[in-house]
């Protein structure tokens, strides 16, 4: 028996009832389908987490305050030597303090960023991220920018004054400016100030609490590093990678957990298409009789209900793969909103080939898997007995 | 002639538990090119189970058999396989037709399962549905058919490969009268004008009589 003889008698079995089929089908392709727009959210989400954290906090390298340090030394000269690498679009200092923010009702501790307008905005977004009033302006004083999240908890608006008390205890007044949003809980919890004001009140000169460094083309990120290790400068030098580790980690735990919900699903489909498959042997052992009787080898019925469990693994994945994309397609222009610890956002789908790949291996394995022990039950059939008494 | 079968002192026992049941009793007999033969006797006499073996759809317990000088008893299951394929037709009591298929693809599958081309099969699937005279019924499924154009299609489908055998197992058993002569009469056509070989088993003595030799059997023994 050829091939092509296969092909037609495993249609011809499996075409007899379209209804059945369909639902099988079905079955299997709406696990398929399933992992589709949940694999491209979960693309969508951690490339929107990496690509936003790059944007307004970490730029593509960051240097930190070694072990035991709370500040890097000599920060200008370093920046200075950074900004003259080929390559190197933006250099930022910032100096982090804690702080308490206070109104005549609330009293909140956050998290204040000094940094410096015109670098910040050649090296982060931030900018960007205004939703009212401006930006920070190096030659505006007594200005601040405030996270939408905090302006809402301090009921706060552009042109309120609030008062910061410093970590040295000392207390100011400042206008907000702007109020940006980020999307990330952590940033929009936070202030924003004037560098060399931050300095000059202060008295923290050629000191930085962190300075990140974004890059032309974001794959020299790990070059950058490595030459700014080299240098021996007192700070501890790591990529936007090492920084986003956690999102890593969050996708490895969530394809772990996606993975087993997928095949649980897919699998009770396999063992519907195993059903399948064996229910329809039942009903005509007396036919799979007749087909070894005419000549048909034990091996070649095997083949035959094996290659149905294929043809409809193939069939469940086309059809599944294809609605996947569809919804993928659909979420990749109508973005969901998505609310975690880390951030509240409109996430997209992001559609890839790769994302079929898992999806037809998993159906077309299950299904085979499904057909094999009724099919390995076709071929044993007793020619006889399947033909007098089936 | 040329001797088709050749069964020598075969033997085939069943079991019941540890109980022996002997089907055949150590027969014998040969079968000519272009003889039709009637296999006859009562219910349990063995006739079934001399068709199977015979059909290499079963083994003997002991004893040999040749089919066109071959001895097939010896040969294992894929070697039977390609043999019955080729070397077999089979008419069935309940037709044992395929359903999701038409008559024409019914009639073409032992030719397609030689890995025939589709087209070949598909002219020489017309010319025996013709010869059983079903032309006009060929892409109706069985189904659509009645009991006696079914068995017409199973006798194409024996045909087709050209057999030098064809054993037909109460082919008539299901039909009625008018109609078992019919097909009675296309088994003769064919044995007569295609020096068809054609092993028959019936119970019915008007129709094995138009056998040109009977083979009675007994008890699991020959008869006469």
């Amino acid at each position: 028996m050829n091939l092509r003889t296969l092909f037609f008698l495993a249609i011809k079995d499996l075409t007899k009832d379209v209804k059945v089929l369909a639902l099988v089908v079905m079955a299997v392709g709406s696990g398929a389908m399933a992992i589709i727009p949940l694999s491209g959210l979960m693309l969508g989400f951690s490339n929107y987490l990496s690509e936003t954290t790059i944007d307004v906090s970490s730029g593509h390298v960051i240097l930190s305050p070694e072990k035991d340090e709370k500040l890097i030394k000599k920060a200008d000269l370093i920046k200075r030597a950074i900004e003259n690498i080929s390559g190197v679009q933006g250099v930022s200092i910032r100096l982090v303090d804690s702080t308490s923010a206070i109104t005549k009702k609330e009293n909140r501790s956050v998290l204040l960023n000094a940094i410096d307008a015109a670098s910040e905005s050649q090296t982060t977004t931030l900018h960007e991220k205004i939703i009212k009033g401006r930006f920070l302006d190096s030659s505006r004083k007594n200005c601040i920018i405030i996270g939408s999240e905090l302006s809402e908890d301090l009921k706060v608006e552009v042109g309120d004054s609030i008062a910061i008390q410093f970590s040295n205890a000392q207390k100011m007044r400042f206008k907000i400016s702007g109020i940006y949003s980020t999307g990330f809980h952590e940033i929009d919890n936070g202030i924003y100030m004037n560098l060399p004001e931050y300095q000059r009140r202060m008295n923290v000169v050629n000191r930085a609490s962190q300075i990140i460094v974004r890059l032309k083309n974001p794959k020299l990120a790990e070059v950058l590093a490595e030459r700014l290790r080299e240098w021996q400068i007192q700070a501890k030098v790591e990529t936007w990678k090492d920084r986003l580790r956690f999102v890593e980690g969050l996708q490895q735990n969530y394809r772990f957990i996606q993975r087993i919900v997928i095949f649980l699903s897919i699998a009770s489909a396999g063992l519907a298409t195993g059903v399948l498959i064996y229910t329809n042997i039942q009903h005509k052992i007396r036919s799979i009789g007749i087909l070894k009787a005419i000549g048909t080898r034990n091996c070649r019925v095997l083949q035959l209900y094996i290659l149905e469990g294929l043809l409809i693994g193939i069939s469940g994945a086309s059809v599944g793969n294809a609605a996947g994309s569809l919804i993928c397609s659909y979420i990749s222009t109508h973005p969901l909103q998505i609310r975690t610890s880390l951030s509240s956002n409109l996430v997209t789908a992001e559609f890839s080939l790769s994302l079929l790949i898992l999806p037809t291996l998993i159906a077309i394995s299950v299904t085979l898997a499904g057909s094999l022990y009724p099919a390995w039950r076709a071929a044993r059939t007793n020619i006889i007995k399947a033909i007098w008494h089936g | 002639m040329a001797r088709v079968v050749l069964a020598e002192n075969i033997r085939k026992n069943y079991f019941l538990g540890k109980v022996v049941v002997p089907a055949l009793r150590g027969l014998s007999i040969e079968i000519e090119q272009g003889e039709f033969i009637g296999i006859m006797g009562p219910s349990g006499s063995g006739k079934s189970t001399l068709l199977n073996l015979i059909g290499m759809l079963d083994t003997p317990t002991s004893g040999s058999i040749q089919i066109n000088n071959q001895k097939v008893s010896a040969m294992n299951e894929n070697e039977r396989a390609d043999f019955r394929l080729s070397h077999l037709g089979f008419v069935f009591q309940f037709f044992n037709l395929f359903l999701e298929l038409s008559a024409i693809e019914n009639a073409m599958l032992p030719m397609m399962l030689r890995g025939i081309a589709h087209g070949r099969c598909r002219e020489r699937a017309k010319e025996v549905l013709e010869l059983v005279g079903l032309a006009k019924r060929m892409h109706h499924k069985p189904s659509e058919l009645s009991g006696g154009e079914q068995q017409r299609v199973a006798i194409a489908r024996s045909l087709i490969n050209r057999p030098p055998l064809i054993l037909a197992d109460e082919p008539t058993g299901n039909l009625d009268t008018l109609t078992s002569l019919e097909i009675m009469e296309i088994l003769k056509q064919l044995n007569r004008e295609h020096c068809q070989t054609i092993v028959l088993v019936t119970h019915e003595p008007d129709l094995g009589r138009r056998a040109d030799r009977i083979i009675c059997l007994r008890d699991g023994e020959i008869e006469n």
